[in-house]
């Protein structure tokens, strides 16, 4: 087998393993229950696990609305140390 | 002026930085149009949010700041207290909505989430996202083909490459969309360096593809959009306790991992080791991304760093939360160290949200405040390494010239861009809603896309034999386990000093709202 016919054999045999994970094994997977109640927590959450920067989540500006709430309060206990 | 201008000495050497050249006009060099096209674009996205905003907008912006006001009376001891604070925030929630118009944004699309059939990628909200997926990649081509043609190269060959990058880009997300491997957080870009990779490797990246994958030029360009989401008033988010979680410990932590691989483990290759230093106690991927450009990292280096981050990430964010219940740490401090360790702010708010709703929104907000590092971290850099890493030819310090001519000049717009936002963003609440309409409209989006054709790319031109040669010794693993570890206790420390120690009453206040 030359090494152009190595390589086809390699790039097919692997889109037919990508092709079996992602369209039999993980839709198998998402119906069992541990998995199943993490994805609805985190949907119910509202939290895209795959967010990479803070921009990327989607409940971003409701957790900073909240917290600037607590930080801006007159009582300053996020400036003021209690020693 | 030859066809092929700069492109340059290091692209050969598979660099993510294109240098000028005393021969090239700074209009063919890589960094200025990235710099060029990415303030475009936020020009774009500012001018169409202005022009779409409320024509009541004053009126909005004037019940906002009474709506803060109020927020700011109430009496946190009252029995209505929460509802009151909860009523009021709604409202800010609703007034900040109307005034951040976003026109642009359905036009600018990715596949989305499916369970077992990837068609349900191409639907949002049941409707079909096949037409604004077209006007997004006629979009990017138009642009791209114009940079090609400026810089001397053939529109026409890119194009007929860039439909095939974006269209491994559209894989790479419909791989990330299924639910199972969304919800463990294995993100886009570990799939479109594998499906780079896979072609690359075995049928060899054909030489049309190869016409498009401008890595450098997609980095660069989504770094300077990036600036737009790096504000500097987010420092503040948390606080003197959040500053100190996350502006204290992370340089240290880096700073210390570095040295650690340096002089330790005596990493051969400096990028690799400030690249896997940088995405392990920064920000993971993004952090990665920046630090590689700005310290000219080999791109199998940024995608090894960001390997190992995607893999520490997934366990990280099973693990942690167990150890914060089992501990007892408390929702507060146990947010603070899951914020200041894990390196995505999706896995972070994921992580959190296992232990309660205060834990993730503390978790997300350091995670903030750390991400808004990045712009800090990039410059540094980007200095440290053109005065003391790369030598001149005789060994001796570089002056200030050359120093100026080696210069990641890309970085200083992207920190051009972080600083005039940030401004912006300080204006009231009018700044701060046009920002908004700028960065969830437009910029982020694009940034997003630019990133996964530059993980394409990175895929498409790298050899797995790079990757066992740099894997061999095992070093990177040891480097990021152990400066993991560095970054476990030191954040758990700093998170308990501030929330318990110094700042009591802040953690108590978080845990009452």
């Amino acid at each position: 087998m030359t090494n152009r016919a190595r390589g086809q054999a390699c790039f097919l045999a692997a889109i037919c393993l990508i092709a079996f994970v992602w369209l039999f094994l993980l839709p198998s997977l998402s119906t069992l229950a541990s998995i199943r109640q993490r994805i609805d927590g985190n949907r119910a959450a509202g939290i895209n696990p795959t967010a990479v920067f803070y921009t990327d989540h989607p409940g971003m500006a409701d957790i900073e609305r909240s917290m600037a709430a607590s930080v801006e309060a007159p009582t300053q206990w996020f400036w003021k140390p209690s020693f | 002026m030859t066809s092929q201008p700069t492109v340059n000495a290091t692209d050969k050497e598979q660099n993510l930085s294109v240098e000028a050249s005393p021969s090239v006009p700074w209009y063919r060099v890589d960094d200025f149009l990235a710099m060029g096209l990415g303030t475009l674009i936020i020009l774009i996205a500012a001018v169409t949010a202005w022009l779409s905003r409320p024509v009541d907008s004053s009126q909005m912006a004037k019940d906002h700041q009474a709506s803060k006001s109020i927020l700011k009376q109430l009496d946190p001891s009252a029995d209505t207290y929460a509802a009151e604070r909860k009523d009021l925030l709604k409202q800010q929630k609703d007034i900040e909505s109307k005034m951040a118009a976003m026109p642009l944004k359905s036009w600018l699309v990715r596949p989305g989430e499916w369970r077992d059939d990837p068609r349900d990628a191409f639907f949002k909200n049941d409707k079909s996202i096949a037409i604004p997926l077209l006007a997004t990649f006629l979009c990017f081509l138009a642009a791209f083909a114009i940079v090609s043609a400026l810089q001397g190269r053939s529109p026409w060959k890119f194009s007929a490459g860039f439909a095939g990058v974006f269209g491994l880009a559209l894989v790479s997300y419909g791989l990330a969309g299924q639910e199972v491997v969304k919800h463990y957080n294995l993100e886009y870009a570990l799939w479109a360096v594998l499906l780079g990779l896979l072609i690359s490797n075995t049928i060899g990246t054909p030489k049309w593809l190869s016409e498009a994958t401008r890595t450098e030029f997609y980095i660069k360009t989504g770094l300077v959009l990036l600036g737009a989401e790096v504000l500097f008033n987010k420092l503040l988010a948390l606080g003197l306790p959040g500053i100190f979680v996350s502006w204290v410990v992370t340089p240290v932590v880096l700073i210390s991992t570095y040295l650690f691989g340096q002089y330790v483990l005596k990493i051969p290759s400096k990028s690799l080791n400030l690249v896997i230093s940088a995405d392990m106690s920064v920000c993971g991927v993004s952090a990665a991304v920046a630090t590689a450009a700005a310290c000219r990292a080999k791109k199998e280096e940024l995608s090894l760093a960001i390997g190992l981050s995607l893999i520490f990430t997934v366990l990280m964010m099973v693990v942690q939360p167990f150890v914060v219940r089992a501990s007892g740490m408390g929702e507060v401090i146990g947010g603070a160290w899951m914020g200041g360790t894990i390196d995505s702010t999706g896995a972070v708010a994921a992580a959190g949200e296992l232990v309660g709703s205060t834990a993730k929104d503390v978790a997300a907000t350091v995670k903030m405040i750390q991400n808004i590092l990045i712009g800090v971290v990039a410059f540094a850099v980007a200095v440290y390494w053109v005065s003391f890493v790369e030598p001149r030819d005789d060994g001796s310090r570089p002056s200030a010239m050359e120093i100026w001519r080696r210069f990641p000049k890309f970085t200083l717009g992207f920190l051009a861009v972080s600083l005039v936002l940030s401004w912006l963003q300080s204006q009231g609440i009018e700044g701060k809603t046009w920002v908004t309409s700028i960065v969830d409209g437009m910029t982020k989006s694009v940034r997003e896309w630019m990133f996964c054709l530059a993980f394409v790319s990175i895929g498409l031109e790298s050899n797995f034999r790079e990757y066992t040669k740099m894997l061999a010794s095992g070093k990177p693993v040891i480097l990021y386990v152990c400066g993991q570890i560095l970054n476990l206790c030191l954040s758990f420390l700093m998170a308990w000093l501030m929330f318990s120690k110094i700042f009591p009453n802040a953690a108590n206040e978080l845990l009452s709202k």
